[in-house]
């Protein structure tokens, strides 16, 4: 199962053209370039449970999910006012299903365990020592217990992201009496505690409770669980004291609530929504350390590729918070770029050192699929891969990836593709075998059309010395002649609109999406009267939803993945 | 008598495992004293629970395994000798291993099918290159690895390294699979650490370098144990009101919390020195001297003793480390070129990976480990998520051994194994470093025929 909807197994695209292919990967394609956008949403039977009939709804339930490099980082920030990244060095979260907070596959090896633990002492000497330990201590540590109490009903509450169970209070008072017993100062003991806290399992997952674990029957979340959920969702970070407010005096009760919660925290400059979710969707998170040949593409350097990430970055908050229209995504007449970005583009100048948002009047840039940073991530090292790009297309933004080439199809060697004089020319051979045919000729047209971008995104009139032909038939016969067209003619695409549901509903639940979450993402996506819809209300619908305020138990013998 | 659960797959000799913990018992004293002595850690060897009572086997001085990835398949016509027997001779791809080709054992005709389903990916084939099982999809479902197999039987902890990671996703595959050969069970890969300053710290951890005082170093010590006895407390706590599989995430977390306080518990004083290695940096090195640095790392670790079990990934499955080999002249990527069987390259760039590991090997061979050589009392395993980069297949696979296990694995020849599954040989290598397994992942049924001395 491929697509990033279970229910949608096939695409009309691909069916158009008779497109089958093998379950598993021989071919060149089917690898992603580095941050490649993989596959969103792929129905993980792990977070369903059981079989549901086509139709249903129900809320499903989540995994326990571990707190991810980028969260734990946020966290700690925020927690301790401690700014220096400690999760850097720590084992890579491995990405799945295009998104690195899934909490089937976030998994604690025994090595990350030691990492945390080996932070927590640090962290902790850190943030109780002069200039933060005003901010993070706010008793005397002799006064003892006095003190430990106090520290667990401040930090230990946001540090928990909820208040402390009489039973987990009394265990750390436990703690405190031990570490007198071997001997510790009253500044051991807060110390232990802290590093008790950070390494504690409360601290380190996200834990949502079910009032009985092997039970269906959904159930809402507890506040302080949403609360979470929804920092999580905008900031990758805890509840802000407004969230934590709002938890503790019942405010989060209501889909309304959430809503309302959610603008505030989109609002925030805060927010890394953007960067969270929009990053790891167009696949353009690691761009910036992307290293096409530098013989063929010299112009590239870390600081444009970060230069054109934050395009996206930029691009994507916008849309959040103007709540503009989705299909824009493609054909909008924007975008923030800095000087060297306007000079890479060919755009006018701008001034200042950040980027800058402007109108642009040329055919050549406008929407994600004129960015140098999705041109790049879809390209190879030393040349340009249409194929890829036109994948890309299918994957990410209609949620109908092609599926791999099949496994006696003989992919031709790479030296032929970078000696062939033109691409369009080489896919064109390609082509000519049915087999190939079945599935590139939607891809390969959407590519070709885009072969106007180099490798790293510049703009070129030819390859090779011979002039670019951009032009092309998409599948349902509609005649492109370059890159605006081809914005245009897929951004009518009615898929689009459950596609980037799906992938939102994907990283906001942190789980793969199931046949019974269907219907939630189909109600979402749909438009309400004339009005075009928005990415913002994209958003607004997910938090409203079910499987986003509730969860349920399991079986007790469904072992999840 | 319950069950480890991560041993599905792994079947056992249940006679020659009871013999060996009576043994375990007659030598307990002796079993003390090598740890006394060594600084080594122990973990929670699994014997106990399978056993249920008593003292898991050690002999005074296990053997090492350690597991080596190279991306990309190999070029088989430069790979493979021409001629079999003790007498071949080396074939291009493998003449750095002169020096030892004595102790190396050159395998042909291994494949690694489950079940005559063949892997056919990068990913599947990297997950499935120490486990011998097709890896499920989408969800994460592998199968335990051959390195945890017998860290388990040690209990002691072991250790993942690497060089990179960028991992490539095959397409439906979870990522992980093309970036971990190491699995701890079948939900629990053990990715690499990349950093070599990270690694440094890895090894030197469990020895207390620091100026305090004896008194404030077993305070340390003490309040350290209390944190994690506290947060033990509090996950089981927890556990017991979650569901199957958020339970299964809290074992991984209580597992974690077990190693660490083991370590600290056995913190000693440094076994041995650094060997005049300065903490590396973490990050900043081409890949060439990453790949050294992090070979004299995994040296420096078996020298120390901080681990018996390792696994090496020189890059992830499919890796393209563009620009690729600019050391060796090669440009293009690895992944393309294996893809074109370009002969000449390939040769090149899997001549260079052999070179890697002669230089790992010759090291181990100038230490001396009571009266052998520590690549003597060592299995060192080589191979690749695949063999043919255009077919992807786990037919006639590049495998290599070398060392004897303490002498109890044979060596110096080039043998043929016509269809027979890999598994097969990671049972016989397993009963070489003393745990008695039957079979292991989905084909290995018996030991392969005439390694085991």
């Amino acid at each position: 199962m491929l697509d990033r909807r279970p229910w949608l197994l096939v695409s009309v695209f691909l069916v158009a053209v008779g497109c089958t292919g093998a379950i598993d990967d021989p071919g060149t394609g089917t690898v992603q370039p580095p941050g490649g956008s993989g596959n969103q949403g792929v129905g993980n039977p792990g977070t369903g449970g059981g079989v549901v009939a086509p139709g249903a709804r129900e809320p499903g339930r989540v995994t326990l999910r571990r707190l991810n490099q980028t969260e734990y980082d946020n966290t700690v920030r925020d927690l301790l006012g401690i700014d220096t990244h400690p999760a850097r060095v720590f084992i890579t979260d491995s990405q799945a299903n295009g998104f690195d907070n899934n909490g089937d596959l976030l998994s604690l090896s025994p090595v990350r365990l030691e990492q945390y633990q080996q932070a927590a002492e640090t962290l902790a000497t850190t943030a109780l020592a002069a200039p933060l330990r005003t901010r993070n201590l706010a008793c005397d540590a002799a006064t003892g217990d006095a003190c430990v109490k106090t520290f667990l009903a401040t930090m230990g509450e946001r540090a928990y992201r909820r208040p402390l169970t009489d039973e987990e209070n009394s265990r750390y008072l436990k703690l405190a009496a031990a570490v007198r017993t071997a001997g510790g100062s009253p500044e051991e003991v807060m110390n232990a505690v802290l590093q008790a806290l950070l390494i504690s399992p409360s601290f380190l997952f996200r834990p949502e409770l079910d009032p009985s674990p092997t039970s269906m029957t959904p159930h809402l979340l507890a506040p302080y669980e949403q609360a979470s959920r929804l920092s999580y969702l905008v900031y990758a970070s805890m509840p802000d004291d407004a969230l934590f407010a709002a938890a503790k005096t019942g405010k989060l009760a209501t889909a309304k609530d959430l809503q309302a919660q959610l603008e505030r925290l989109l609002a925030d400059p805060k927010s890394r929504f953007a960067q969270s979710y929009a990053e790891q969707w167009l696949g353009v998170r690691s761009v910036e350390t992307a290293q096409p040949d530098p013989k063929l593409y010299p112009a590239f350097n870390a600081a444009l590729g970060l230069s054109m990430k934050r395009e996206v970055d930029l691009f994507i908050d916008e849309f959040v918070h103007q709540n503009l229209p989705i299909e824009q995504l493609l054909t909008a007449n924007f975008s923030y770029v800095d000087t060297t970005l306007a000079q890479y583009y060919g755009l006018p100048a701008v001034t200042g050192t950040d980027l800058t948002r402007v109108t642009l009047a040329t055919p050549q840039r406008g929407g994600l699929l004129g960015m140098g940073a999705v041109l790049t991530a879809t390209s190879r090292g030393n040349r340009t891969s249409p194929v890829s790009r036109g994948r890309f297309v299918l994957d990410a933004l209609m949620c109908a990836p092609p599926p791999p080439a099949p496994g006696d199809v003989k992919i031709p060697p790479e030296e032929e593709i970078l000696g062939a004089t033109s691409q369009r020319d080489f896919l064109a051979k390609h082509r000519a075998n049915p087999t190939c045919a079945a599935c590139h000729t939607a891809m390969d047209a959407i590519g070709l059309a885009l072969e106007n971008y180099d490798a790293i995104g510049a703009w070129r009139a030819a390859d090779k010395g011979n002039t670019i032909d951009p032009s092309g038939n998409l599948p349902d016969g509609t005649k492109v002649t370059g890159p605006r067209d081809l914005a245009a003619a897929l951004a009518k695409d009615p898929r689009i609109a459950d596609c980037l549901t799906s992938g939102l509903m994907n990283y906001s639940l942190g789980r793969a999406l199931r046949d019974a979450d269907r219907p939630y993402v189909e109600e979402i996506a749909k438009r309400k009267g004339s009005t075009p819809i928005g990415l913002r209300d994209l958003l607004m619908g997910i938090v409203a939803s079910d499987p986003f305020r509730m969860r349920r138990g399991e079986p007790a013998t469904m072992g999840g993945i | 008598m319950s069950r480890d659960r991560s041993l599905e797959g792994v079947t056992f000799d249940e006679k020659q495992l009871a013999s060996q913990q009576k043994e375990a018992r007659r030598r307990g004293p002796s079993r003390r004293k090598f740890l006394a002595g060594a600084g080594a850690v122990v973990g929670l060897p699994w014997l106990e629970s399978l056993a249920g009572s008593g003292k898991a086997h050690a002999a005074a001085n296990p053997a090492r395994l350690i597991a080596w990835h190279t991306p990309n398949g190999f070029y088989a016509k430069s790979w493979f000798p021409t001629t079999m027997g003790p007498d071949y001779t080396l074939s291009p791809s493998l003449m750095p291993l002169a020096n030892v080709k004595k102790k190396l054992m050159v395998f042909q005709g291994l494949q690694n099918n489950d079940a005559s389903v063949v892997f056919g990916s990068h990913g599947l084939g990297v997950s499935g290159m120490l486990t011998c099982v097709l890896g499920t999809k989408p969800a994460v479902g592998q199968g335990i690895s051959v390195d945890q197999v017998y860290a388990k039987q040690l209990g002691t902890p072991s250790m993942q390294v690497g060089i990179t990671n960028r991992m490539y996703s095959d397409i439906g595959n979870p990522a992980i699979y093309n970036g971990c050969v190491s699995w701890a069970s079948a939900t629990q890969p053990l990715q690499p650490v990349i950093q070599p300053g990270v690694i440094f710290d890895q090894i030197f951890k469990g020895a207390d370098t620091s100026t305090a005082t004896s008194a404030d170093r077993l305070r340390h010590r003490a309040i350290s144990t209390s944190v994690l006895d506290h947060v033990l407390e509090e996950a089981t706590s927890l556990q017991g009101r979650l569901g199957a599989t958020d339970r299964r995430k809290v074992d991984e977390y209580l597992t974690g919390v077990r190693s660490v306080e083991t370590k600290i518990q056995s913190m000693t004083a440094p076994t041995c020195s650094s060997a005049g290695m300065t903490k590396p940096a973490d990050t900043g090195f081409d890949w060439p001297t990453q790949t050294k640095i992090t070979i004299d790392l995994m040296v420096l670790a078996l020298q120390c003793n901080s681990t018996r079990v390792i696994t090496f990934m020189l890059g992830n499955g499919g890796s393209s480390c563009a620009p690729s080999f600019p050391w060796l002249k090669i440009s293009g990527d690895h992944h393309g070129l294996a893809h074109g069987q370009n002969g000449p390259s390939l040769t090149t760039i899997d001549t260079w990976h052999v070179s890697q590991l002669a230089y790992f090997c010759e090291k181990l061979d100038a230490i001396d480990d009571g009266g052998m050589t520590m690549l003597d009392n060592s299995l060192v395993f080589l191979s690749s998520e695949i063999m043919n980069g255009i077919s992807h297949d786990q037919d006639n696979k590049g495998i290599l051994v070398l060392g004897t296990a303490g002498g109890k694995f044979k060596t110096g020849q080039h043998t043929l194994y016509a269809k027979a599954p890999q598994a097969n040989l990671f049972v016989a290598m397993l009963n070489a470093l003393q745990v008695p397994v039957t079979t292991f992942g989905k084909a290995g049924t018996a030991p392969l025929p005439g390694l085991n001395v």
